[in-house]
């Protein structure tokens, strides 16, 4: 679209609307006078309100008096003079006017003038505030953010409520046009640090942008990286806390989650409930969740290298046991263990996927029939089937780095099943260089666990009480010059 | 908590210390190594700092080759250590070729300096804690009464210099860093003295576990790492091994870090990652000297490597006293 500016003429503003809506049966235009000016309302019936619209402008145009000056002193009035609550600035080109429109304002059109007057009439279908589904807490805030991007931003607003939240809404180089928000505390935020992701974002340039992950790719320094660049909350409590501490807080229109930058690796072990909780209880928990990452990741791997490189580690009680299961079953243990973890998979992506009706007859058959079926047919034994469930369950503990335990629990098996222990250490030490090697925006990932220093009992590892976390909140960026 | 300065002491100590870890056979006593230390400290340190002041007014593009091909050299001793120590530890598990992949594979995320750093850190304090686990494990069987009393002899104390006094590219690699006078103060003498120590302490618990019978054993820390327990798992080597071989990855990170830069990479930006167009060739390059010098032997080729390692510095400090000698003349 050129950015040609409106034309002068009703007629010929029209017939560009006709041009480009025409065929849109949603599209409605009315022929009006005002003051005796010819002038045209365009709006989006499904968007806008022309209830509203009457209401809100119509109305208050029929008291008025009569304008003197012609077309451009009723926009001038408009814009400056009368109670309306009209758009501040007037809509000047072409693109402004099909933009407007679609974001469902209602646009007033002047025969004479080559500027419009648009009003805030949307009114838009949309999901009413709701309960997070995807991150459970026991206690805090309890809403989570919708579809709509004002509304998430208002959300945001009603607890953090400082002059010093910034938003910033600009619209994404899509051919959708959608609209994002940069959040951030002008005051904690680095400003290098928004800086730059102001830049990154606005370099962006894809097709279609229906979620905020869209961002996270973008983002990334490296990417052969598989740690995520971002984090993701629907909490608008959780994006307020990460405002706190000095980061910056991605709203995509359309999309109920909001993008976290920069994001390290221990905040996929935090949750609100850790703050709620009292601190040697959230720290257990805490150790727990890492444990849990471990064990998801290389639980399976570590027991194939045990079973089939290095039965010699094992106490000899244990391996009678392993031997027995091992051998009655027919396939490696690399194999073995592959399928049942493919397995698993494929019944969690098929209770996912499946309508809600049925997905729990899905998981049902999965888990419990082919599963039992299984171990009875010899197919698979006991302490594979154990082991592999105990790693799908302890991936769910973490579900933020649900999509890297899934890849790195299937390369560890690989390599540890095919080389032994060096494939373990190779397996091992990737991952750990990975999670090393990312940088999200010059910062540490591993921060506040590596290096380690007090801000790794702080609130990494473990948190402390409340007294001493209170002392100085933890502001990226605070120690920098 | 932001990378500003990314400190690669930890990844040039980590590497000096997989040598302790990665040899076949104890070397001295450690009361012989521990009188040697005093001397060898100071003296490995202050090689390293003429090294560094010669190679500044001399890094020519033939010493550049040389010490490129000096860090191919180790590389390739260094994955041919590990293979043979694989292979003895799990015979046929492991192939030559999948030692090569295995270890040279994960230096693709070590290519940015913060990166390695940082991975140099964490290795380092795993290597550390499990250590010190296997320490604890094998406490029971550190008998102090296996302690060698008998007087040192000349011998003792040469042999003891003579294992000190291996040079490691480690101490000639600051060199090559950028900004080497911020890399903090005494550097090569922080690591000289935390290699040597961490090597004569290694040496006092195998004298400790093995009493007499130390020299004769083969993997001495490997097999004391063996009669670990715990309930889980009966042994700990496999543990140990895991951190040798991040650790040997971090040390060919290290060398592939020092040879980007030696051929002019990384002049921009510091902390950006090497490309990866190279990379196929590196690990090619690896692979095919690794399986041109398989059969080498390892007893006499250590040693060359170390004799090489001298005489390149030699010949770095002729250069560099020539360049000085040079600058004066044209001065007067």
């Amino acid at each position: 679209m050129t950015q040609k500016p409106l034309y002068r003429t009703l007629n010929g503003n029209l017939a560009f609307l006709e041009k480009s809506f025409g065929r849109s049966d949603d599209f409605y235009t009315k022929h009006l006078m005002i003051a005796g000016i010819p002038c045209a309302i365009a709006m989006f019936t499904g968007l806008s309100s022309p209830e509203k619209l009457c209401h809100m402008a119509l109305d208050m145009l029929d008291r008025d008096p009569a304008m003197l000056g012609g077309g451009e002193g009723l926009c001038d009035y408009l814009l400056t003079q009368s109670r309306i609550p009209a758009e501040p600035d007037a809509v000047e080109d072409l693109t402004a006017l099909v933009e407007a429109l679609s974001n469902g304002l209602s646009v007033l059109l002047i025969d004479g003038v080559r500027r419009a007057v648009a009003f805030s009439t949307q009114e838009m279908p949309q999901r009413s505030i709701s309960t997070p589904t995807g991150e459970g807490n026991l206690r805090g805030p309890q809403e989570a953010f919708t579809e709509l991007l004002r509304n998430n931003i208002s959300l945001l607003r009603r607890q953090f409520r400082t002059g010093t939240l910034t938003v910033e809404i600009c619209t994404a180089h899509t051919r959708t046009k959608t609209e994002y928000c940069l959040c951030y505390d002008s005051a904690l935020a680095p400003q290098e640090t928004i800086d730059a992701l102001r830049q990154r974002l606005e370099a962006v340039e894809i097709p279609v942008l229906l979620d905020s992950a869209y961002f996270a790719s973008f983002l990334k320094q490296d990417k052969l990286n598989l740690f995520p660049a971002a984090a993701y909350t629907e909490r608008p409590a959780t994006a307020c806390a990460r405002l706190c501490e000095g980061k910056a807080v991605v709203l995509v229109a359309g999309s109920p989650y909001a993008l976290i930058v920069p994001s390290f690796f221990a905040e996929h072990f935090e949750c609100l409930d850790d703050y709620a909780s009292g601190a040697v209880f959230a720290g257990l928990i805490r150790i727990l969740k890492y444990l849990a990452f471990l064990l998801s990741v290389f639980g399976p791997g570590l027991y194939v290298m045990a079973v089939a490189f290095a039965p010699e580690i094992i106490p000899i009680q244990l391996l009678t046991k392993l031997a027995h299961g091992e051998a009655a079953t027919p396939l490696p243990p690399m194999l073995e263990m592959l399928a049942v973890s493919l397995l698993l998979e494929i019944v969690r992506e098929a209770g996912l996927r499946a309508p809600q009706s049925i997905s729990h007859t899905v998981s049902l058959v999965g888990a419990l029939i082919i599963g039992e079926t299984a171990v009875s047919a010899g197919i698979v034994s006991v302490p594979v089937l154990t082991m592999a469930a105990a790693a799908t369950i302890a991936t769910l503990a973490v579900p933020s780095l649900y999509e890297q335990s899934i890849l790195f629990r299937f390369a560890v098996i690989l390599l540890a099943g095919c080389f032994g222990v060096p494939g373990l250490a190779c397996a091992a030490l990737t991952i750990l260089a990975m999670a090393c090697g990312s940088e999200p925006f010059g910062y540490d990932y591993l921060y506040p666990l590596l290096p380690l220093s007090r801000a790794s009992l702080r609130d990494g590892f473990v948190r402390s009480i409340w007294s001493r976390l209170a002392q100085s909140g933890e502001v990226i960026g605070r120690h920098e010059a | 908590m932001k990378r500003e300065c990314p400190s690669l002491f930890a990844a040039l100590l980590l590497s000096l210390l997989v040598n302790v870890l990665l040899r076949s056979q104890t070397a001295y006593h450690p009361r012989a190594g521990m009188a040697a230390m005093v001397l060898c400290v100071p003296g490995l340190a202050g090689v390293g700092w003429l090294f560094a002041r010669c190679w500044r007014l001399t890094a020519d593009p033939v010493l550049k080759l040389l010490f490129g091909a000096l860090l191919l050299y180790t590389s390739v001793l260094e994955l041919l250590r590990l293979w043979q120590l694989a292979d003895r530890l799990y015979p046929g598990a492991v192939t030559l070729t999948s030692i090569c992949l295995l270890v040279v594979l994960p230096v693709v995320y070590l290519r940015r300096v913060s990166a390695l750093s940082q991975t140099a850190h964490a290795v380092l304090g795993l290597l550390i804690a499990a250590t010190v686990f296997m320490l604890l494990t094998v406490f029971p069987r550190l008998h102090v009464t296996n302690l060698q009393i008998t007087a040192l002899g000349q011998e003792d104390l040469l042999a003891a210099a003579r294992s000190h006094l291996t040079l490691y590219p480690e101490y000639l690699l600051p060199a090559l860093w950028p900004e080497q006078d911020k890399c903090g103060r005494h550097t090569l003498l922080r690591l000289a003295g935390w290699a040597l120590g961490f090597d004569v302490g290694i040496h006092l618990v195998l004298e400790l576990f093995y009493g007499a019978a130390m020299p004769l054993r083969v993997d001495p820390l490997h097999a004391a790492a063996r009669c670990g327990a715990l309930s889980i798992f009966n042994r700990l080597e496999w543990l140990q091994f895991i951190l040798w071989v991040m650790a040997v990855t971090v040390k060919l990170a290290l060398y592939l870090y020092a040879l980007v830069r030696l051929l002019g990479g990384q002049s921009r930006a510091e902390n950006s990652a090497a490309g990866l167009d190279s990379f196929p060739l590196y690990v090619g390059g690896i692979w095919l000297l690794c399986s041109v010098l398989r059969k080498l032997n390892l007893d006499a080729a250590l040693p060359l490597r170390s004799a090489l390692t001298w005489g390149f510095v030699l010949l770095t400090w002729i250069g560099g006293a020539a360049a000085c000698l040079y600058k004066r003349l044209r001065r007067l």
